[in-house]
């Protein structure tokens, strides 16, 4: 089975069952959203991705190949994190800050890059993720101006650089044209309102051209104007995403498929239609009646 | 800020940077020359001093100010150095020139090797717990001195059989040629490694371990590689001072030495190269102007306590009025802004 794969995962901090029994797929060019109340989990399950947390059960694969996640093994793997907290790093500039998740070595890069492009059946087989853009584009035409840089490179970093040939830094410029904040590259992150440090960060996920990109909380902290900007650049992409996020209005609006969490276990998992009417899920975050 | 060198942090592989690097180099040879003829023998002696700390003051302000790690135990390494200069220097003891140079490299190598020993298990310490550690390795040196006495000949230490300079070449000149060739190389060195991609790793590691990590840095690695490194320069720095002082013993490498290379880089401005040369002019200057002090005034009590001080004075005021260290200082900081400003 293509992309990730997470088969009955279970987490346990001593005694706390943080996980229990969490199935999910994130097929090519999908994109799924992790929603729950606070303490549910969700932050856990990307841990479990990225190899911060290690599994007390249950099994991930990657394209059918078991994975043994070693964090800083993941982008060679395909996979790219933002960090809740941002995580610039703030001794180094905009541009330092992306340049350093650019691949190292181009011609290592190319294969993946082979991986994503001789794939074009799975971009088809999620013809929703197509239609949307452009609808939500066409709804917020004042963002656009915002951010020129998605009208020039809809179809991300790979498109900047086909060859994985061109260095780290033009990589690293497109994806920071691609997130709207190519002018500030000079700039320390201190220097940026919080809403164009997450735009950084994502620029920083985005440059190691992921074909899996986990998203935490990307809408945390962002005004509405901000979250609409950032639905136009999620719903643009084209790797498999993989989001947490609290913002039920952008969960519903960019996510093909939606996995909702309550303590540790798995209450509900669907279309956002069925997610909408679901009555589990509701308790879940209202709290059961009686 | 902390970061002072290679803020603009690309590495440039085209020749331009080469070049504009093999110019400053042999601008900075030709100076040291200069001066070498025109000063008297002492104040050249200083001078080659100066280039013996700068190895070690820029191999720690880039452990310390742009990977974060604190070491307290870097005169310990510096010892390492001088002690293998001494013992091979003995043992090639009359066979020519060239034995100085491999030497050195042997004092090099010893100390990548206990550079990497520490540096693995540094790798896993954080803050205080770091600094402990360094503390230990710069407290065992007189024990380890002492112990193994028939080879490091406890308190008393050894000489170090250095064969005269060649030609007609003043003994102190020829040191400072020396020091100041290790000098120029530790200094080039470092500032391609600082402005290219590990430099940036490096400094990505220190600010935000996690995101490094999710950035493709493997921070472990990262972190031993910064300790080598540095390791390497105290190693250098510490063969020179061999060289320069012809004997080693643990009294020339105590802890104050240790401390004394923290609050120089500190003062210099952390991670800054130019701010580790500022730290070195500093540690033979503030010694030296408190030995005047004392020698004008009588009072030969205060003699040993007076350099601390006024390194303590010194990082007082200098942290008072500029934060980021001397060369943070803007009459400092043209030049080097406008170099890189053309990259």
């Amino acid at each position: 089975m293509s992309g990730l794969v997470l088969d009955r995962i279970g987490v346990r901090f001593g005694g706390l069952v943080a996980l229990d029994g969490v199935s999910l797929r994130v097929a090519p060019g999908r994109t799924v959203g992790v929603i729950g109340p606070n303490g549910a989990g969700k932050t856990t399950l990307f841990n479990v991705v990225c190899g911060f947390v290690s599994p007390t059960g249950g099994s991930l694969t990657l394209d059918g190949r078991p994975l043994r996640p070693r964090p800083h093994r993941l982008t060679r793997l395909g996979i790219a994190r933002t960090l809740q907290g941002v995580g610039l790093f703030s001794g180094l500039t905009v541009l330092e800050n992306v340049l350093v998740a650019a691949p190292a070595t181009p011609g290592e890069r190319a294969a993946t890059h082979g991986v994503t492009a001789a794939a074009p059946g799975e971009t088809a087989a999620t013809p929703g993720k197509e239609v949307a853009p452009h609808g939500v584009t066409a709804a917020a035409p004042g963002e656009t101006a915002a951010t020129p840089g998605e009208e020039v490179a809809p179809h991300g970093v790979t498109a900047a650089a086909p060859g994985g040939k061109a260095g780290g830094r033009d990589r690293a410029m497109a994806a920071l044209e691609r997130c709207g904040v190519a002018e500030r590259a000079g700039d320390l992150p201190g220097m940026l309102p919080y809403a164009l440090r997450k735009r950084v960060a994502l620029a920083r996920a985005l440059v190691s051209d992921p074909r899996i990109l986990l998203l935490d909380e990307p809408a945390g902290g962002l005004s509405a104007r901000e979250i609409d900007e950032l639905r136009e650049l999620i719903a643009g992409l084209s790797c498999a995403v993989l989001l947490v996020e609290h913002h039920m209005d952008l969960v519903m609006s960019v996510c093909d498929e939606i996995l909702v969490l309550d303590f540790g276990r798995p209450v509900a998992h669907g279309t956002p239609d069925e997610i909408r009417a679901d009555e589990a899920v509701a308790d879940a975050y209202l709290g059961a009646a009686g | 800020m902390t970061t002072g060198g290679g803020k603009s942090g690309e590495s440039g592989e085209s020749g331009m940077t080469v070049l504009r690097y093999l110019m400053w180099t042999v601008f900075a040879a030709a100076l040291i020359v200069v001066l070498t003829y025109a000063l008297p023998p002492f104040r050249t002696y200083q001078l080659a001093t100066v280039g013996a700390y700068l190895c070690v003051t820029a191999g720690l302000t880039v452990l310390t100010g742009l990977n974060g790690q604190l070491s307290l135990g870097h005169g310990a390494l510096m010892a390492t150095g001088a002690y293998t200069v001494a013992l091979v220097q003995d043992g090639l003891a009359g066979r020519g020139q060239w034995t100085l140079l491999v030497s050195v490299l042997a004092a090099i190598g010893t100390t990548t090797v206990v550079g990497g020993v520490v540096g693995l298990a540094a790798a896993r310490l954080r803050g205080p717990y770091l600094a402990g550690l360094t503390l230990a390795v710069a407290v065992v040196v007189p024990a380890v001195a002492s112990t193994w006495d028939e080879t490091f000949n406890s308190d008393q230490g050894l000489s170090v059989v250095l064969d005269p300079p060649p030609g007609t070449v003043p003994f102190e000149r020829w040191q400072a040629w020396l020091a100041w060739a290790g000098a120029l190389v530790t200094m080039v060195a470092l500032t391609v490694l600082v402005r290219g991609r590990f430099g940036r790793e490096m400094r990505a590691v220190r600010d935000d371990e996690t995101a490094a990590r999710l950035a493709g840095v493997s921070v472990g690695r990262t972190q031993v590689l910064a300790f080598v490194v540095s390791a390497a320069c105290a190693g250098l720095g510490g063969a020179l001072f061999a060289v320069l002082a012809q004997s080693v013993s643990p009294g020339a490498f105590p802890l104050s030495l240790s401390l004394f290379l923290l609050m120089a880089i500190v003062i210099g401005g952390l991670g800054s190269l130019a701010g580790a040369l500022w730290g070195a002019v500093l540690l033979v200057a503030l010694p030296a102007v408190a030995h005047s002090v004392t020698e004008g005034i009588d009072a030969q009590r205060l003699e040993g306590n007076l350099p601390l001080a006024l390194f303590g004075l010194t990082l007082i005021v200098v942290m008072l009025a500029a934060p980021g260290g001397i060369a943070s200082l803007r009459p400092f900081r043209r030049p080097f802004a406008r170099l890189r400003r053309k990259t």
